[in-house]
């Protein structure tokens, strides 16, 4: 049997055409696999940048070790005495308290002031410690700039208390709120994420249909510009306004009803009132001015403070003042009678921001969370890295395209130039800058679009994406290089016999 | 498509509002020309409920709704140009209510007329979103035949999942509309609004509640519910956590001058007026602890401008914190 095979093969073939096909099949056996293997092999792998972990989790587990934030004060000796050591003396007080406080209640990172003698020239929006000259010891912060003034006698000058008194100044009063925030502490509930742009929505709503009006622009002019001015490094807000008709309130039926503060969340449907915004990529908070309609005036409010008025923060979307009585058809409300409607309004946005209550100084409130929110910008960034890297190993058929790399480098070189604007140049603003340049990269890394589960295939989906091409292929070669070694075989067989 | 929107329509009346609803059809059948009723979709044949209704916002439409698109959505991987509208924009704070239905399998359930998304793919796309911390809760709801493989391969924590139907089990739609001549609404989702058309904004009724009402007289198939990924007791977590927005609203006092801080030194006329005024609050506190006798007011003239330095002075240097540090100092 075998032999009449190798003899019809000879028969049909001269020995040189099957040395020729012997070596086709061989070449293009080699050339699948050498060449094609490897190639279909290389060409469908999934690209996966190497994304810096060590890094990252080093960021992660050390927190913000390397980042250290130093206030400058400015020391301002009046009534024309002159302390040549004291800011020396004041420095070396509140390293020895930071140092003590640091085992007691570490804070999130670094944190110091820095005492300097009044030069010439003192930035104007430095912090100053006025040091003034009186009958009793005392401390008063301006609440219009970022001044304070410590009033001393000449006894505790004499006790050399006064180093104390000045630490205590600085460390308790100036900076409390700003220490307090950089505490690791929760957020609240109440408040927006930091976003570099905000809007602000004012509207004035009424239950009725007749036609009304608001300088609200002029109002806004008047006396928003200077917070807009304070705001500006800090957040940017867009502002609009808006009048809307027949927004009803969902009074119960019936009897005599008080306004009591559980009652109003189902009695402000807001949703109702179409309002919502979604035009803006960045979020937005919504202030309402709300005039009952004539039937449903007067409101009953549960607690009738007189004078005051009505305001309802609702967490994460703004505020609403709620007014007793309907408006009369055709008003215009002046400007003048917006200013006390618009400090409510500020005090309900300082509170949607996070800012804290205290101290009064508005500028020192801002400060603080403007160092606060750098802090907590790099954090986030470093969170969204840690989040993507841990994806990447838990999808180990993701891909990674370079854009996330770019974007991880980008976000990681903000973090640096961040923290060295903060430890070199105390340049918050900057700072700020960077840090959401970190966080915004960060995320475009985390939420690149190329890695959706639908763009790739799993490893063994690939395979059978391939079979209709590899399937016939392979069998072709496989079955030619079976026969071609059977044929082998059986001629050697015969021919040595 | 009645399912979906009595869904809708249910989030909608305990207070969600449009923009944090994302409504994906496959279908136009309300407009469709050969609905006999345009513009209406009913969830009964007495057709006493337009779950259409007058406002209605459809995020995404016909062929955009695909598996890539949801798992965008939910994962929020999107071009820069992708609108906030149709994102779900959602953080660590936030109770996401996923309601999923149409023709399923195994493990399956089928977008469009090729395509199937499985639940691995949704395994893992709310495992990036946990990681991300894109929600706090997920209540995960799926009426398909064979629903309950869906949510078996979950492995995130915090998410509630039901479904309509086991393994080798079919959802049974509930009835016909013999007009139409088509069934319009599935015996799980009927009996699920029919329970949540009781819920009010203020209602106390829990997610036990509702699972409790599920009956396999009514729903004709073994609805399942998986809670081990679920951190709370059942019976504590309201229906109007996920289907309603109870807004929290907050009275507090609030402050009157800082916009007038921030204004001071801008000389305003109606300003200097308040500035008289304000002069007179003062917050006085007087404590006296040993020689620190503390108080309060100095009224000063601002020694570098002539205007009036806002003076009012909260005193300080007080407390026996600051005496024993003193003390502590010293010694």
């Amino acid at each position: 049997m075998a032999s009449e095979q190798v003899t019809r093969i000879l028969e049909s073939e001269s020995l040189k055409s099957l040395t020729l096909r012997r070596w086709v099949i061989c070449s293009i056996v080699a050339l699948y696999v050498f060449v094609g293997v490897p190639l279909w092999f290389k060409l469908t792998e999934i690209y996966r940048a190497p994304l810096p972990s060590n890094f990252i989790n080093l960021l992660h587990s050390q927190g913000n070790i390397d980042i250290r934030i130093t206030n400058e004060v400015y020391l301002d000796v009046l009534d024309g005495l002159k302390f040549p050591d004291l800011a020396e003396a004041i420095q070396v007080q509140i390293n020895h308290r930071l140092e003590q406080e640091r085992v007691q209640s570490p804070m999130s990172v670094l944190w110091n002031a820095s005492v300097l003698q009044t030069s010439e020239e003192v930035p104007s929006d430095a912090y100053v410690l006025h040091l003034e000259l009186a009958d009793n010891e005392g401390i008063s912060l301006d609440e219009t700039q970022k001044h304070a003034t410590l009033f001393y006698t000449m006894e505790s000058v004499k006790n050399n208390d006064l180093p104390f008194f000045a630490t205590q100044a600085i460390l308790d009063h100036i900076f409390a709120t700003e220490r307090r925030l950089l505490t690791p502490h929760k957020h609240g509930i109440n408040s927006l994420r930091y976003s570099p742009k905000v809007h602000l929505s004012f509207k004035l709503l009424t239950g009725d249909g007749y036609p009304l009006d608001w300088e609200i622009a002029q109002a806004i002019d008047e006396y928003f510009t200077p917070l807009i001015q304070e705001f500006k490094t800090f957040i940017n807000f867009t502002i609009d306004s808006e009048i809307k008709y027949f927004a009803q309130l969902n009074l119960p039926e019936g009897d005599e009803l008080t306004l009591t503060d559980a009652s109003l969340s189902t009695v402000m449907d807001f949703a109702e009132w179409d309002i919502s915004s979604n035009q803006f990529s960045y979020p937005t908070l919504n202030f309402v001015l709300y005039y009952p309609s004539v039937e449903q005036s007067p409101l009953a409010f549960h607690d009738n403070t007189i004078g005051s008025l009505h305001s309802y923060l609702i967490p994460q979307w703004g505020s609403v003042v709620l007014m007793e009585n309907s408006i009369d058809a055709n008003t215009v409300i002046s400007k003048q009678s917006l200013g006390p409607l618009l400090e409510v309004f500020t005090s309900e946005l300082f509170k949607l921001l996070g800012i804290p209550t205290d101290p009064k100084t508005p500028q020192i409130r801002v400060d603080a969370m403007k160092k606060y929110s750098i802090l907590e910008n790099i954090d986030r960034g470093v969170d969204s890295l840690v989040s993507l890297l841990k994806l990447s190993e838990s999808l180990p058929d993701m891909s990674i395209p370079k854009t996330v790399l770019d974007n991880v480098k980008m976000a990681l070189s903000s973090r640096q130039s961040a923290v060295d604007k903060l430890n070199l140049q105390n340049d918050f603003n900057g700072a700020l800058v960077d840090s959401i340049s970190m966080v915004e990269h960060s995320e475009r890394a985390f939420f690149d679009r190329e890695m959706v589960q639908q763009t790739f295939f799993p490893q063994e989906h690939k395979i059978a994406v391939y079979m209709p091409l590899i399937g016939p292929m392979t069998l072709i070669c496989v079955l030619a290089l079976l026969r071609t070694l059977k044929e082998v075989r059986l001629y050697n067989k015969k021919y040595y016999e | 498509m009645a399912n979906v929107l009595s869904m809708y329509r249910t989030v909608k009346r305990l207070g969600i509002p449009d923009s944090q609803i994302i409504l994906m059809l496959s279908d136009d059948v309300a407009c469709n020309p050969r609905n006999l009723f345009p513009g209406s979709v009913f969830n009964n044949a007495d057709r006493g409920l337009d779950l259409y209704g007058d406002s209605i916002e459809v995020d995404y439409r016909g062929y955009e709704v695909t598996v890539e698109n949801f798992i965008r959505l939910l994962t929020d991987r999107w071009g820069p140009d992708h609108p906030r509208s149709k994102r779900l924009l959602t953080d660590e704070n936030s109770n996401i209510f996923i309601y999923m239905t149409g023709h399923g399998g195994n493990e399956f359930l089928k977008f469009q007329d090729a395509e199937e998304i499985s639940s691995w793919d949704i395994a893992d796309a709310f495992e990036q979103m946990h990681e991300k911390k894109r929600y706090n809760e997920i209540f995960f709801m799926i009426d398909t035949c064979q629903a309950n493989t869906m949510y078996s391969k979950f492995y995130s924590p915090n998410i509630l999942a039901v479904g309509s139907s086991e393994l080798d089990e079919s959802s049974y739609s509930h009835h016909s509309d013999v007009d139409i001549g088509v069934a319009v609404i599935d015996r799980f989702t009927y009996y699920n609004l029919e329970f949540l058309e009781t819920i009010e904004k203020n209602s106390t009724k829990t997610i036990q509640d509702l699972i409790d009402s599920y009956t396999l007289e009514d729903i004709h198939s073994h609805a399942g519910v998986r809670t081990d990924l679920f951190k709370r007791n059942l019976s504590d977590v309201l229906i109007t956590d996920f289907f309603g927005n109870v807004q929290n609203v907050v009275a507090q006092p609030t402050e009157d001058d800082i916009l007038f801080l921030l204004n001071h030194g801008k000389p305003r006329e109606e300003l200097h007026e308040d500035e008289e005024y304000k002069k007179q609050i003062f917050k006085m506190n007087q404590s006296q602890i040993n020689s620190f006798k503390s108080n309060t007011i100095h009224l000063t003239e601002d020694k570098t401008s002539n205007t009036f330095r806002q003076v009012i002075a909260l005193t300080i240097l007080l407390g026996g914190a600051l005496l024993w540090l003193t003390v502590n100092f010293k010694g």
